[in-house]
């Protein structure tokens, strides 16, 4: 069953659509604007819009390379090691302490015992 | 070869521009009221497109795609300015329009102008761009009850703000 009042409702908002319509199409159907000066503008625009995003992907795939050479050395072997060795977390370097010098499994002695022995 | 392509890009985007720029145009104008900012929107929207023209031509409607950008573009520059500029009734050129017919834009777009910006997009694209409750809602990321819902409420806004000459405007 249909309520007569929202047919009516609706009648009234088709008949008001079709005015719009009919009105919208009157009011700006003539308007025209300058064309070829809208186009280069556009043109122009558009063409920095794509530079910038342009330098933006460089940019950002630059940041990642340079991030990806750091935290992977072994990839790129034209980085220095010293580079990448100064970016490794210290650690006694092998040869360098009195370990180098003492049998496996011992102490180094210091002080007294070490003039004494 | 790669400026050979841009050359034909750019010739291909002219020619596009050249036929939709005065539909977008005339949609601009409802949707903003204003002459100049409807310039701005439209050069706005051509210029997104062309940005990424390559996308766009292989698109099914490049068309839609092309109001769609500009519908996008008003909103946002709404979103952005939260203010309610009104038609400068002096910055309304005459161009190729009878005096009738420009006071009657003068009145429709003051009145358009009273309503929310969403509600403006819907009454162009539904009445102005002959696009289905559907198409409206799906180019404005609505639903359809709420592009009907819409509507129905700028349509009843529009008919108390200018009476009986909402009938009268159709000619």
């Amino acid at each position: 069953m249909t309520d007569p009042g929202e047919d009516e409702g609706m009648d009234g908002s088709d008949r008001d659509g079709q005015d719009l319509r009919e009105a919208l199409g009157r009011a700006v159907g003539g308007a025209a604007p300058d064309l070829a000066a809208l186009t280069a503008g556009a043109a122009a625009e558009g063409g920095a819009i794509r530079r910038r995003r342009r330098i933006a992907t460089a940019a950002a795939v630059g940041a990642l390379a340079a991030g990806g050479v750091l935290l992977l050395p072994h990839v790129h072997p034209s980085v220095a090691p010293a580079t990448t060795a100064a970016a490794q977390p210290t650690r006694p370097a092998a040869g360098s302490t009195a370990a180098g010098s003492t049998a496996a499994g011992t102490v180094p002695l210091t002080g007294r015992a070490a003039v004494e022995s | 070869m790669g400026s050979r392509h841009g050359a034909d890009s750019r010739r291909e985007f002219e020619e596009f521009a050249h036929t939709r720029g005065t539909a977008l145009f005339r949609t601009a104008l409802l949707l903003c009221g204003v002459w100049h900012l409807a310039e701005d929107l439209t050069q706005s929207a051509l210029a997104r497109i062309y940005s990424s023209w390559g996308r766009v031509r292989r698109a099914d409607s490049p068309e839609a795609y092309a109001r769609s950008v500009l519908v996008r573009t008003y909103l946002s520059h709404q979103r952005l300015r939260r203010s309610g500029e009104r038609p400068a009734i002096g910055e309304l050129p005459e161009q190729e329009a009878t005096t009738e017919d420009h006071s009657l834009r003068i009145t429709l777009l003051a009145a358009l102008a009273l309503l929310p910006p969403r509600d403006r997009a819907v009454l162009g694209l539904r009445y102005w761009e002959d696009r289905s409750a559907e198409e409206t809602a799906a180019e404005l990321g609505l639903s359809v009850g709420a592009v009907r819902v819409r509507s129905l409420r700028a349509l009843n806004r529009l008919r108390a703000q200018l009476g009986e000459q909402l009938a009268g405007l159709g000619g």
